[in-house]
């Protein structure tokens, strides 16, 4: 398999990671502790295949990487015909279906590459060596267009909601000693 | 060098991250080290001292390591695309706080995230054949 491709399911994970993570944060219990668990998974996977340079438990993490986004689907079923309110289920619409995106391109990929390697004679899933120019290139494409998506999603989490401007923020130490030095004139 | 993805990234996002943070005293001559409100690079990108000096050290390590060799790039290439996206994920759970540094809702964030995957990704996975030097 192209390193590319394997760098490409990492950054899905990554961004989806990165996102149920926010949306976990500002989620009411229940869906804190799955939505939390899911975050921590994903960027584990994400880390452990990079590191590795082998797709980390393939057949699992293709089933799995389902799953948070049939809990949205329950979650927003429940909403909707179970009347309960938006604000009790706590899953902002924008970044969920980002994270969903990330998820079911993750799983589409997995189930694709299985098949390939059940129809070739190579060994599944086996790695390529990344080098050069291409494998950075790739690098950048990929980190461009997953920022790209994962960004907007997370700015519109409750975490989005209350982040300070680039330039806004400092350190609160500093910030008081500033504040300090003020007081005189 | 060409040979190697670190370095090629550590080299480019170093110079790109100096150039920034020297570019961004141009846009702060009048504002206070760590002001709330402060200069835009090319109108775009808000920085006030503070981060013109976080941006100038992390692009002279970035640049240091990119030029000397691929351990030593894909070691900061690591630390700093994993620093990045830690103290993102922190601040997911320190919202309404004076210790929460992040900050999404401008389009800086993305070339932020962007670096953090990049060098993330260059640092995890590529040059797995250089094993860790002791000098």
């Amino acid at each position: 398999m192209a390193p590319a491709i394997r760098l490409l399911l990492a950054f899905s994970a990554l961004g989806a990671g990165l996102i149920h993570l926010a949306v976990g944060a500002g989620a009411p219990f229940p869906l804190w502790v799955l939505l939390v668990g899911f975050g921590i998974a994903e960027l584990g996977w994400a880390v452990a295949t990079l590191y590795t340079g082998r797709i980390v438990l393939p057949r699992l993490t293709l089933g799995g990487s389902l799953v948070p986004v049939a809990v949205w689907a329950a979650t927003a079923t429940l909403g909707s015909g179970l009347g309960v309110s938006a604000q009790a289920t706590g899953l902002p619409l924008f970044p969920m279906f980002i994270a969903s995106l990330f998820n079911i391109f993750l799983a589409v990929t997995l189930a694709v590459l299985a098949r390939n390697a059940a129809n070739s004679n190579r060994r599944p899933l086996s790695s390529d060596k990344p080098a050069g120019w291409k494998f950075a290139t790739a690098l950048v494409l990929g980190g461009v267009i997953f920022s790209g998506l994962t960004t907007p999603a997370l700015a519109a989490t409750n975490a989005g909601l209350y982040a300070v401007p680039h330039g806004s923020h400092s350190i609160p130490a500093l910030e008081f000693l500033e504040s300090d030095s003020h007081a005189d004139h | 060098m060409s040979k190697s993805p670190n370095r090629l990234i550590a080299t480019i996002f170093g110079a790109v991250y100096l150039l920034v943070g020297l570019l961004g005293f141009a846009y702060t001559g009048g504002v206070n080290f760590v002001a709330t409100s402060g200069g835009l690079i090319l109108g775009v990108f808000e920085v006030n001292p503070l981060h013109n000096v976080a941006h100038l050290l992390i692009g002279a390590a970035l640049l240091i390591a990119g030029m000397s060799n691929v351990s030593a790039a894909k070691a900061t290439n690591t630390t700093i695309g994993a620093v990045y996206l830690l103290l993102g994920i922190v601040g997911f759970f320190l919202v309404g706080t004076g210790l929460n540094i992040l900050a999404l809702n401008t389009a800086d964030h993305f070339l932020h995230l962007a670096s953090a995957l990049v060098l993330l990704g260059a640092g995890l996975g590529a040059d797995k054949s250089v094993k860790s030097v002791t000098v």
